[in-house]
């Protein structure tokens, strides 16, 4: 059946503003529900409701799809109705600084202890300096000291004695002391000594070496008697300090009497007060162990009001919930970095050195979004170096491991904090592309046992009455929420209708809210009164184009200035103009290019130029192969098929794929054999099957108005026309200009099922039908294209047959030449 | 406070091998900013101790207990250090207050030498407090601990000197003032009681008068009763105690009697 071309009414289809049941998006509700999102929507909350391990979720759909807002919409929802979580603190590890604890409580108090314990620390400082200037402890410390001091005193008074007794003195000397023979009060000038009876200065050599001995054994105790008497004073100290910080601590131990760890830590830090009760003296030193805890490495100013000693008694607040916050916290992370998932341990720079302490430790946002959600990008994730094997470590072991990157790669060795892990409850939600999900699926192992619920959005739905009703929702929710101009009803129907061109399918409409707004948005600019009409939604589309066709203006001025050679007339034999589309960020259009074929004798190969010089994909190449094989079952299907074709994309200086051009090359190819000229007034898109039918192809729309718009600017003729698969009819939402130059009889689309239909389109005449004795009938263009490829086929046969030695003639080789 | 009749124009401060402690030097240095006099650092080699070098016997290191011959190019090069890092410590201290200072070394008894070049300043700061045997030991400070001036006060215009000295050495430090009166006289230790309750009428300083006797020792063993940090008297008293000196753990200030004029600045 010859192919007839659409009618206007094929090429759009409208939404008549009347079938809307509003003057304008003011009278409509918002949208409550998610639209053409039933899959996504149901697996969410599939997803958020099952309460077991691996079920995190994974959504991908395209971009600007809303797959952000309606994931944490979806979550916040679910987690305001949730109990808020526990909080989380650390605290020094007295016992051992490097591995601070953490401590749980219930929600709300994490702050109030950090609170109770500073004001506990401040009444300690105010408390215990009088306690230590008091007299009764002055008068007990200056006892042990005068008693040490006498016991020195003593020891080194009954030496004195002894060597006054035998004409000797200790003398001070500048490391030490001495001991010398003195006369009156001045050592004893050494002629003097030299002067004495040789027995006298032997007994008082052997004095002096009597009394050096002592004198060492006396100050080698010295050090015992010191150790012996800061012992005493810290004794001293701690029976004070305990009486004190018992009463104060009093209020503190009761307040978390019902939280065990909390008051096994109180009880470790009123210990630790009790050894180390200088920190809380005016100006005393900090103690001096060999290696300095890290608690007391930290400089004042972290806590202004607090000496560095103190801080190892702060509490360290990760988590708290406080009064504003109810329900479980639904966390989005937008910088996924390692630190800022896991959290970490800062540094701070002192004298040189890198220190730190647990007050350092810093929460990431799986300790923000423990017992809640989290919402994370998977592409930042991803890029963001360890990030990815950090929460897949968290998930799986269920812990908060504070680690950084360069711990976990080994690439530094200074001494850091090992944070007691803080058990993990959370539900991650990642939000990304298909491809990275099926990437992710493919190629990581961990991945479907960690995120198990997939959600997959879709780019568009089905355009129905109740559909498009809801799409009118939708845009009077965006329009509400953007405080946007109102839209009249004729401006939602061109909206609509642009949303079924976006999505490729006059029967369907895009769900890609992103799209969907900016679209809205620049309506509303564009508006000049009060009210966004479907004018300035046209006006709008037009500058969205507008802005983006610089390189489709320039391409179609190359075909106009000759430069690219593209016939919009006339007919010529073995060429057509095939139609590609180019995606350019996030713009499609089309353009129309020639394709050619060329046949000659040979052994039935078609030659995929494109193909040869690696410019061709391989679904072109599977095109170009399809078309082989009908091309030999239908025309040389008991013979050889004795040609060599070969195709090619004229002036083509980049890739080509897709199967879209397949029917194109094989209507050059048939145009080549028969010789029957193809009309160059038209452009041909459709790929084939092995059956000679003609199939759908994807760009459509942007195709026909390629063409459309090279015609335009040639100057329409009435003759030039676009042929389309037959199943793409259903896509077309073409732009106004080729609509009105349907209507008016200037342009044409012609729907095509087969070959047959298309070929006799092309070249006006007709394709042939075998007939009984399976010959096409004379004058058909397939007649032409089989009597062709028999003469090849018989060309080539006698062409082998004089090339055979044994059927050459036996007269010598001179004769047999001509 | 009253103002002396003649200005202290030179605070000698007496450094030997047994260092200044920081505070006390510091104590000195901003008596003399408030007295806008210069501070004049003499350091004392003592003869004592290059004697011990030629006689039998070593030095007992108090760090260590260990034993070591004292060699005299050793014991020259140890104060030599010592001489240096009190003229340094004297500098930063001055500096710090613009103070004008000077410092210079010499060799001698310590109490015999600063006793005789008590006369080319009008104040001599001795440091005394360290120099028992409990320096041995580390001493370790509890909170703030106010300590006692002491003012040996025997009447006469050279005693209200050292009585103005004192109270200004307290008022800084926010310590008592311990009047240290001899009890030889009965009656002549009254008149001073009153005359000191007179003079210090107006103070605000609080102040205890304390009588001792009937000699020197007695007056040593008040010094330690009261454990003063700081004893304020004429040098001629220092001069006539100067045998008990070495027994006393407490910093001096000596005074100039007001007849005297201070000689010339020596070299530095």
């Amino acid at each position: 059946m010859p192919a007839e071309p659409l009618s206007a009414d094929r090429l759009y289809r409208r939404v008549d503003p009347a079938e809307l049941p509003f003057r304008s998006t003011e009278e409509v509700p918002d949208l409550t529900t998610v639209i053409g999102q039933d899959r996504a929507v149901e697996a969410l909350e599939f997803g958020i409701g099952i309460r077991q391990d691996g079920y995190n979720l994974f959504v991908h759909g395209p971009r600007a799809s809303g797959r952000h807002a309606l994931v944490k919409r979806f979550l916040s929802e679910k987690a305001k109705g949730e109990q808020a979580p526990a909080d989380w603190v650390y605290v020094n590890n007295f016992a051992e600084p490097r591995k601070p604890r953490a401590l749980r409580l219930p929600p709300g108090r994490a702050t109030c202890l950090k609170t109770d314990v500073e004001r506990f620390i401040d009444d300690l400082r105010a408390a215990l300096p009088a306690l230590f200037e008091g007299d009764d402890y002055r008068n007990r410390r200056l006892a042990i000291d005068t008693e040490f001091q006498e016991r020195q005193e003593h020891a080194f008074q009954g030496l004195q004695e002894e060597a006054q007794r035998r004409g000797l003195a200790l003398v001070r000397t500048p490391m030490g002391l001495a001991v010398a023979p003195v006369r009156g009060n001045e050592v004893m000038p050494p002629e003097e000594f030299q002067k004495l009876p040789e027995t006298e200065r032997e007994r008082i050599q052997r004095d002096i070496e009597e009394l050096q001995g002592r004198l060492q054994q006396t100050v080698l105790k010295l050090p015992e008697w010191e150790r012996e008497r800061r012992q005493r004073v810290r004794d001293l100290n701690r029976e004070l300090t305990v009486a004190v910080v018992a009463n104060l601590v009093g209020q503190l131990k009761a307040a978390y009497a019902d939280l065990p760890d909390i008051s096994q830590h109180v009880e470790a830090m009123q210990k630790d007060i009790a050894e180390n009760v200088e920190a809380f003296l005016p100006q005393a030193e900090p103690p001096t162990p060999a290696v300095r805890p890290p608690a007391e490495a930290a400089p004042h100013h972290l806590d202004g009001r607090r000496p560095a000693p103190l801080r190892r008694y702060l509490v360290n607040v990760m988590v708290s919930s406080d009064g504003s916050l109810s329900g479980a916290p639904c966390v989005i992370e937008d910088l996924p970095t390692q630190a800022n998932l896991v959290g970490r341990v800062e540094h701070l720079a002192e004298m040189g050195a890198l220190v730190t302490d647990f007050a350092l430790i810093r929460p990431g946002a799986l300790h923000r979004a423990n017992g809640g959600y989290l919402i994370v990008d998977s592409l930042k994730l991803l890029q963001s170096p360890m990030s990815w094997e950090s929460l897949k470590r968290a998930l799986r072991a269920q812990r908060i491991h504070i680690e950084s990157a360069a711990q976990m790669l080994s690439l530094i060795s200074t001494v850091s904090l090992e944070p007691e892990p803080i058990p993990l409850a959370v539900k991650v939600a990642l939000i990304g592309d298909r491809q990275l999900y099926y990437l992710l699926s493919a190629y990581d192992p961990e991945f479907a046992d960690l995120f198990k619920v997939e959600v997959d959005l879709a780019e568009d739905t089905k355009r129905t009455p109740e559909s498009v009703k809801d799409y009118a929702q939708l845009i009077a929710t965006i329009v509400r929420r953007n405080q946007l101009k109102p839209f009249a009803r004729d401006a939602v129907a061109r909206v609509v209708e642009h949303a079924a061109r976006l999505a490729g399918d006059s029967g369907r409409i895009t769900v890609q809210v992103g799209i969907l707004g900016d679209l809205l948005r620049e309506a509303d600019y564009w508006a000049r009164n009060g009210r966004v009409g479907a004018g300035d939604v046209e006006r709008a589309i037009r500058a969205q184009r507008r802005r983006s066709d610089r390189i489709a203006e320039r391409m179609q001025d190359m075909v106009l200035e000759e430069t690219v050679m593209v016939d919009t007339d006339g007919a010529k034999v073995g060429q057509i103009n095939g139609l590609a589309v180019y995606g350019l960020g996030n713009v499609a259009f089309g353009r129309p290019s020639r394709i050619t074929a060329r046949v000659r004798l040979g052994s039935g190969e078609v030659i995929d130029i494109e193909r040869r010089v690696e410019l061709g994909g391989p679904l072109h190449s599977k095109g170009v192969l399809i078309l082989s094989g009908f091309l030999a079952a239908r025309y040389a299907a008991d013979r050889p098929l004795s040609l060599s074709a070969t195709l090619v994309f004229e002036q083509s200086y980049s890739g080509v794929d897709g199967d879209s051009a397949s029917s194109t090359e094989l209507y050059a190819l048939l145009s080549a054999l028969s010789g029957l000229p193809i009309g160059q007034n038209f452009a041909v898109t459709g790929s084939v099957n092995q059956m000679g039918e003609v199939q759908a192809i994807g760009g459509v729309n942007e195709k026909i108005e390629g063409f459309f718009d090279l015609c335009q600017a040639r100057g329409l003729n009435g003759r030039q026309g676009v042929l389309i698969p037959v199943a793409n009819v259903r896509h077309l939402m073409l732009k106004p200009e080729v609509v009105e130059a349907v209507a008016a009889g200037r342009f044409r689309v012609f729907p095509i099922a087969s070959i047959d239909q298309g070929i006799e389109v092309l070249t006006g005449v007709p394709a042939g039908t075998p007939q009984a004795d399976d010959q096409f009938p004379p004058g058909s263009v397939n007649r032409m294209v089989q009597d062709r490829l028999n003469e090849l086929t018989e060309q080539r046969r006698r062409f082998g047959a004089a090339l055979r030695p044994d059927e050459a003639p036996s007269q010598p080789d001179k004769e047999a030449r001509p | 406070m009253s103002s002396f009749s003649s200005p202290i124009r030179r605070i000698m401060v007496a450094l030997d091998a047994h260092a200044w402690d920081l505070d006390a030097l510091e104590q000195v240095a901003e008596l003399a900013l408030e007295l806008h006099a210069e501070l004049a650092g003499l350091f004392v080699e003592d003869i004592n101790l290059f004697r011990l070098c030629e006689l039998p016997g070593g030095e007992v290191s108090l760090a260590s207990g260990s034993l070591r011959r004292p060699e005299r190019e050793a014991m020259e090069r140890d104060l030599r250090g010592q001489a240096e890092m009190a003229r340094r410590t004297l500098e930063r201290v001055a500096v710090q207050r613009r103070l004008a200072w000077s410092f210079r070394v010499t060799r001698g008894r310590t109490e015999e030498t600063v006793l005789g070049a008590a006369g080319e300043a009008d104040l001599v700061a001795l440091a005394r407090r360290h120099r028992g045997f409990r320096q041995a030991a580390s001493h370790e400070r509890v909170g703030r601990q106010r300590q006692a001036v002491a003012a040996h006060y025997r009447g006469g215009e050279g005693a209200k000197r050292v009585l103005d000295v004192a109270l200004r050495a307290a008022a800084r430090t926010g310590g008592r003032l311990l009047v240290l009166l001899p009890d030889d006289d009965p009656a002549a230790a009254g008149r001073l009681e009153a005359e000191i309750a007179a003079v210090l009428a107006s103070s605000a300083i609080g102040f205890e008068i304390l009588r001792f006797g009937p000699s020197v020792k007695g007056l040593a063993a008040a010094l330690e009763q009261t454990r003063a940090r700081l004893l304020v008297l004429e040098a001629s008293v220092a001069r006539a105690i100067e045998a008990v000196m070495p027994e006393v753990a407490v910093d001096l200030l000596l005074v100039r009697e007001p007849d005297r004029q201070p000689a010339s600045n020596s070299a530095t």
